[in-house]
């Protein structure tokens, strides 16, 4: 099995705050991979490093077993796309125009588009269902459906690595099933590695095939939907006794209630 | 659609050609006497050549309108960039504190060497040729204190950024001041006439002394321009995209001061153009930087032509500094933008 990421003593934070220390892990290729855990335990922070967003204090981080410190960050972004959690851009910009800014490490001459870059905007646009409003502007659209372009955007840049820091949020019950639809159907119909971090346990059972558990920093447990949602880890990650259950639907463990743990109880 | 957009581009730099003509052809025409317009062309195309009129529109209205072009065309691109890598619509070379630090090396530059140099012909063509370098130094110098307080966690802070500059730009503007007033008396004159931004000393070395400066830097930023569409979206979508986002900002930073330092070294400080020609750019012609960049270096040239034409005529026959006009206009412009900026 190939891996996607291997992180080796990796340390990552902002200025004068440590978010995580000395961290190894592997990240296989081909999987949906999603990291979970409280407010602040640094899975936004994880995501960001491995995405070099956020430059790591030290470590190693091996992309598809290449060191990414000796990758340019153009080779990086022909490998690994990353929706950030707040994109901007101005509305007066047009959906297609905006994910042609995705073909960007692959362009050579900067003020005309190929074939090739047209034909990935066409494939991106209906991956995401977008093609509908592609020459409507930003302003215009719903957050769910800016929410796909971004999608799309991402997609344009033609990587077999997405990374997607909490996609789902501020979208409705419904947009947000559409979005991680439209990711589970790239990761199974088009071989995408798909690294994301989601605060819904229940999407990241439901959609995930592995599940990183993070707390202050640490990996507490990795492991399939199965190993992570049960009522041990819940209380270990989030601490929370959680009732849990499979969803005959999908096959997935689901937690239908819980409590927050007293000091007590523990 | 690519077709259209460009369309409405070619006719805005068709209009604004026109209208830079039309301002030239008032500027060339009118002034301390008039001239009809086959004087004018007679001259220029030297049939019957009159040695009054040779001096008026070779040595005086000529040069003078080449250089407000020229000026205005280079803070027009610089006031693009700053914009851009910025991503804040009030920024400009005045308010960011790079005209005053450019302005403050020439000053210095006036202040030490001017006098002794004016006696041998050569070496005044040789430093006025100097004085672009030397602002560009003192710009370069202002930008860099700026960058080095504005810097936050290995990346530029852009509100710090503003707010620098403003402090950097009052300091430097003392620092000119204060030599301005240990100058002699003709020294002093000349010094303050520049400051206050004016061209109406301009003559040909001033071009050459620029026009170098303005067409390599000015051919870079444009070839750079479609780097600016990325940098209107925030910082993590720039990075993931491979581009090298601090790489890039700095060299375009620098290649716009190297453009304020060459305008600031001809005409003084004028304000306001880099803030507004963009402003104008992007209501015309969208917000794709490679069509904003050329028209807001047209209506930069475009607006100071038509200011020192005023600032010559209104008062006339004594004048007004360019850069007093263009504040006159500007500063309601700004206060405009910020009042709908709110809204």
């Amino acid at each position: 099995m190939q891996t996607a990421f291997r992180m080796e003593n990796l340390s990552s934070g902002y200025e004068h705050v440590r978010v995580f220390e000395g961290l190894n892990l592997t990240i296989e290729e081909g999987k949906v991979t999603t990291i979970i855990g409280p407010n602040g335990c640094g899975k936004s922070t994880l995501l960001k490093t491995i995405g070099r967003i956020l430059k790591k204090q030290q470590g190693i981080v091996y992309l598809q077993e290449q060191n990414m410190q000796n990758l340019s960050t153009k080779e990086i972004a022909k490998k690994l796309a990353i929706l950030s959690q707040t994109p901007i851009a101005p509305g007066q910009l047009k959906v297609e125009e905006l994910i042609a800014y995705g073909r960007y490490p692959h362009r050579h001459n900067v003020n005309r588009l190929t074939k090739k870059d047209e034909k990935m905007i066409e494939w991106a646009l209906t991956v995401t269902n977008t093609l509908e409003y592609r020459s409507r502007e930003l302003a215009q659209l719903s957050g769910g459906q800016r929410q796909r372009v971004w999608l799309a955007m991402a997609l344009a840049q033609e990587t077999s690595i997405l990374l997607l820091d909490e996609p789902t949020t501020y979208l409705d019950m419904a947009h947000q099933l559409e979005v991680l639809d439209i990711v589970k159907n790239l990761n199974e119909q088009h071989g995408c590695t798909i690294v994301m971090v989601l605060h819904d346990i229940n999407h990241a059972a439901r959609y995930s095939d592995h599940l990183i558990a993070m707390r202050q920093g640490v990996v507490v447990e990795t492991g399939t939907p199965q190993e992570i949602l049960c009522a041990d880890v819940m209380r270990k990650v989030f601490n929370i006794s959680a009732r849990i259950m499979e969803d005959p639907a999908t096959n997935t463990p689901v937690c239908y209630g819980y409590d927050v743990l007293k000091e007590a109880d523990k | 659609m690519h077709s259209r957009a460009s369309r409405v581009v070619i006719t805005v730099i068709t209009i604004l050609l026109l209208l830079i003509l039309g301002a030239s052809y008032l500027h060339l025409t009118n002034g301390v006497f008039d001239m009809s317009v086959m004087d004018v062309l007679k001259t220029l195309l030297r049939i019957e050549p009159n040695p009054k009129f040779d001096l008026v529109i070779f040595e005086f209205r000529l040069p003078r309108i080449v250089i407000a072009a020229l000026v205005g065309v280079g803070l027009g691109m610089a006031g693009v960039v700053l914009q851009g890598i910025t991503r804040n619509g009030l920024a400009d070379p005045g308010i960011l504190g790079i005209n005053a630090g450019a302005g403050a090396a020439v000053v210095i530059f006036m202040f030490f060497f001017q006098f002794r140099v004016v006696t041998a012909d050569i070496s005044s063509w040789l430093s006025i040729l100097m004085m672009p370098i030397f602002g560009f130094v003192g710009g370069t110098m202002a930008a860099a204190l700026i960058f080095s307080f504005a810097m936050k966690n290995g990346h530029l802070d852009m509100q710090r950024l503003i707010l620098t500059g403003i402090a950097i730009n009052s300091g430097f503007g003392a620092l000119s001041l204060f030599l301005s007033l240990k100058m002699n008396a003709q020294d002093y004159e000349s010094a303050a006439v520049w400051m206050a931004g004016s061209i109406y000393n301009a003559n040909w070395i001033f071009v050459v002394s620029m026009l170098p400066w303005l067409l390599l830097l000015g051919f870079y930023v444009y070839r750079k321009s479609y780097l600016l569409d990325y940098f209107q979206l925030e910082e993590d979508s720039i990075t993931s995209l491979g581009i090298a986002l601090e790489k890039e900002k700095m060299k375009l930073l620098l290649a716009s001061v190297g453009l304020v330092s060459a305008c600031v070294s001809v005409s003084g400080s004028i304000g306001f153009i880099g803030l507004m020609a963009p402003h104008i750019a992007k209501q015309l012609v969208g917000i794709q930087h490679r069509y904003v960049m050329p028209v807001s270096a047209l209506i930069g040239a475009c607006l100071l032509v038509l200011a020192d034409f005023i600032g010559k005529t209104v008062f006339a026959p004594s004048e007004l500094a360019v850069g007093i006009v263009v504040s006159i206009i500007g500063i309601p412009y700004f206060l405009y933008l910020l009042v709908k900026s709110k809204a």
